[in-house]
């Protein structure tokens, strides 16, 4: 196919491009002025907290040199706990400790952590090693999640979370994000996780996409990806649907965790979220975009009403048969 | 306010830059290429002294019209000093004095020197008595028997005793006897004033000529000394070069005789810095010729009118939104990945001295090193700010090294290194081995090459001459790159690249 034919190919399945997203989603609809909600993980924890939405529960932060040495006092008591920058993006900078030893942690991937690596990790978190720009950043320990049985057979190590595009809302897209041995237990597309597109109505899982290709197995376990069901997928697609009147970010992506024990917790918004979800769903982005522009603006009321939003999502965004053409 | 919608604030833009360019090289036959710069060149001698605090005054040789060249359009930039051309025995002089100065005192002498195209015809030599050196006794001895030695080898024929007195004067190492007049230092300008002298000692009308070449190098200058003798009535030139006498047509002399280009009076330390310049603009020299006002060519051709280190500056400024465009281009329409924002186009400003082959040598030899040691220095485990602090510390001894090493081997465009602005480096570094980090090895040396392709494909848009004129002599084109820039900021189609990422979802429709 000829790249001519490709783009018009893709712009007739409405993808959504780099420049799109950013020009007319990211640029139009997210006011500068609310990124410091999402990009600060301790901000959109209070936020989510006070709406009623779950998040794992903060064992503390280290915000400033001097109390570095608290951090055995936070954990104290605490057998596994993960520890994250709070305005790190790509999961960049998390250890999860999974026990102790003698004279450390023990991190979920297996090596041993000794107290002082622990300590130089939280300093290099809080001089902004891993925070957007450099910028000085705090260090959360929180719990740490024990995810969900479902995904016991498609997940490698880390823990899978499930990302929801929001428009102005409305829930557009959604993926489950899955953690491979390439991808070292993150849950990060670009670091080689695998990405799989859920049918907003029903919760099941559709085809996935591995490093921007198409796949049907886990790259690891070789298990088929299709057909699993997301536990309580009502709830979380109500939460994503709130998610809009905490931030007022109009094109923002809810990123879930599925806790064995207690269920949906909210890690974390992203305010510009990634397009390799329109691949794991085979479908481009922009017509549901369309669709759900156009129903606001004739039923201005939806705004209003997150049950539904929801509904209208659930009816409205249905999975495209898979056609051919790869 | 409304704001203008961005396709029509393009449009004006683009259309006042074109149609300003249009008028200039149609109706004002700016020229649109290189090639067809005239053969004038602007000359700035910049003075400087430190005052002692009294009245202070410079004396400044001025240049004459030579058969092959003229002299247009002198001036004088000295604040506080008050100008007067006086005539001297060595030729016309400007003489700018002040009654009081203290301090650091900076005088500018500017002219312009137009190539007439004709052939360089030695200028009439006037009967006038010799003007014998002030040597006496053994100074006086020491020189007749250095005369002597050279007729012996050569005879009395002018050009050949010239030659053999060259010959002893430059020899390597340094004639015991020549080296009570080079007064130990061989330099271009002794040799050339010693020669003239013992010419005219023995018998030869001779004097040395200063003055400069006027060809396209880089700046500051350096004088250029050779002499001329007067044989059938006609000053002939020759350079102080004994096998090769012929001087260069380019060379153009500015004073002769035994003194120096400047007389100061109440100051010491004075200092020239010499900078030369092809000129690029026609109209400029034409209204200048004509007595049209400058204030019109002002208007057309500002650049032209700033001083000329100042021009110098803005020849490679100019060319920086050209690099930027296609650095837009690259990142947001073909959707390249490259470290830094601008990063691309500083690289490829600084492959404009060190030429691009040897740039790409030398930024890969620094960024490698600099990785290696960054790699390393994780065990070390530095806190963020002092790990960048390391790392240009590491890439400035990098640059001295590879400099040290460029002149002990003689290249000189090792030298160059020195140019790669160093803090850029640095971040490359640093985020090469943050990607290294987290996305691989593979990754990382994808983005670099990608980096270095950016910076070429900018280097080969701004490092070539034409673009360079084009910029310089029409500086409204820059609205037009800003209307392309401002467009394309509102390009919201697919990149390059993303018609083979979303290739997967090109399928026709269900």
């Amino acid at each position: 196919m000829s790249l001519l034919a490709t783009y018009r190919r893709l712009k007739a399945n409405g993808v959504i491009g780099m420049n799109r997203r950013n020009a007319d989603f990211i640029l139009a609809l997210n006011d500068r002025r609310h990124y410091p909600l999402v990009d600060d993980k301790l901000n959109t924890k209070r936020l989510a907290q006070e709406a009623g939405i779950a998040v794992p529960s903060l064992y503390g932060a280290i915000e400033h040199p001097h109390q570095v040495r608290l951090f055995e006092t936070i954990v104290a008591g605490h057998e596994e706990f993960v520890v994250k920058p709070a305005c790190g993006s790509g999961g960049e900078g998390i250890l999860v400790v999974a026990g102790r030893t003698a004279n450390g942690y023990r991190l979920a991937g297996g090596t041993v952590v000794t107290a002082e690596e622990m300590h130089f990790h939280l300093s290099n978190i809080l001089a902004g090693t891993y925070s957007l720009g450099g910028q000085p950043d705090k260090a959360l320990i929180e719990y740490r999640v024990s995810f969900h049985r479902v995904f016991e057979r498609v997940a490698f190590q880390g823990v899978p979370d499930v990302r929801i595009i929001v428009f102005q809302g409305i829930p557009v897209m959604a993926m489950v994000r899955l953690p491979t041995r390439r991808s070292a237990g993150k849950a990060n597309l670009h670091q080689g996780a695998v990405g799989v597109g859920i049918d907003l109505a029903t919760g099941l899982t559709l085809d996935g996409v591995c490093r921007d290709r198409v796949v049907t197995r886990h790259p690891d376990t070789d298990v088929p990806l299709r057909g699993i069901e997301i536990p309580e997928w009502d709830r979380l697609m109500h939460h994503a649907a709130r998610t809009y009147s905490l931030t007022h970010l109009g094109y923002q992506g809810m990123d879930m965790v599925l806790d064995a024990d207690r269920g949906p917790l909210m890690l974390e918004l992203n305010a510009r979220p990634g397009l390799s979800i329109q691949i794991a769903n085979r479908e481009g982005l922009g017509h549901r975009l369309a669709a759900a522009a156009a129903a606001l603006a004739a039923t201005p009321d939806l705004l209003h009403d997150a049950d539904r939003r929801v509904r209208f999502a659930k009816e409205t965004f249905r999975p495209r048969p898979v056609a051919g053409g790869n | 306010m409304k704001i203008p919608p961005v396709p029509l604030l393009a449009a004006v833009l683009a259309t006042f830059g074109l149609a300003l360019f249009a008028y200039k090289a149609a109706r004002l036959e700016f020229p649109v290429t290189p090639e067809a710069q005239p053969d004038i060149w602007q000359v700035e001698a910049k003075v400087t002294f430190t005052a002692t605090g009294g009245p202070a005054s410079v004396r400044v040789l001025l240049p004459r019209d030579t058969a092959a060249y003229r002299v247009l359009d002198q001036s004088f930039v000295s604040r506080g000093f008050q100008l007067d051309i006086d005539a001297t025995p060595e030729g016309r002089s400007a003489r700018l004095s002040t009654r009081r100065a203290t301090g650091r005192q900076t005088v500018f002498v500017r002219f312009l020197v137009h190539g007439t195209g004709d052939k360089a015809k030695p200028a009439k030599a006037a009967e006038a008595p010799p003007a014998l050196p002030p040597w006496g006794g053994a100074a006086l001895e020491t020189a007749q028997a250095l005369i002597a030695r050279a007729r012996l080898q050569a005879g009395d024929a002018p050009d050949a005793l010239a030659t053999a007195l060259l010959r002893i004067l430059s020899a390597s190492p340094p004639d015991p006897a020549a080296a009570d007049f080079l007064a130990g230092k061989p330099t271009a300008d002794r040799i050339a004033r010693t020669a003239a002298d013992l010419l005219t000692l023995a018998g030869v009308r001779a004097r040395a000529v200063h003055g400069i070449d006027l060809t396209d190098a880089r700046n500051p200058r350096h004088f250029r000394h050779w002499i001329a003798m007067a044989v059938g009535g006609r000053w002939q030139p020759r350079t102080i070069d004994p096998a090769n006498p012929a001087v260069p047509e380019t060379w153009f002399p500015w004073w002769t005789g035994a003194g120096g280009l400047t007389h100061l009076t109440g100051g010491s330390g004075a200092q020239i810095r010499l900078t030369i310049d092809r000129a690029t603009d026609l109209a400029l020299v034409n209204t200048l010729a004509t007595g049209r006002p400058v204030s019109e060519s002002l208007l057309f051709a500002p650049l032209p009118a700033l001083p000329l280190d100042l021009q110098q500056v803005y020849r490679v400024l100019m060319m920086v939104p050209l690099g930027v465009l296609l650095l837009v281009v690259l990142r947001n329409v073909v959707g390249v990945k490259s470290f830094g924002t601008f990063m691309p186009v500083l690289i490829a400003l600084s492959f404009r001295e060190t030429q691009l082959l040897l740039g790409i040598a030398l930024f890969v030899t620094i960024i490698g090193i600099g990785l290696t040691v960054r790699l390393w220095m994780d065990n070390l485990r530095l806190l963020v700010v002092p790990r960048l602090a390391t790392v240009l510390i590491v890439v400035i001894i990098v640059m001295a090294s590879l400099s040290l090493l460029g002149s002990q081997l003689g290249i000189q465009a090792g030298l160059s290194v020195a140019l790669f602005p160093t803090v850029i480096m640095t971040m490359t570094v640093e985020r090469m081995s943050v990607v290294w980090d987290e996305r691989g090895p593979r990754e990382a040396l994808q983005q670099g090459v990608g980096s270095l392709i950016v910076a070429t494909l900018c280097y080969l848009a701004i490092g070539n001459r034409f673009s360079e004129h084009l910029f310089f002599t029409f500086p409204e084109l820059l609205l037009v790159i800003l209307a392309a820039v401002l467009l394309l900021g509102r390009y919201s189609g697919y990149r390059l690249t993303e018609l083979i990422r979303f290739r997967p979802l090109a399928g026709g429709p269900p």
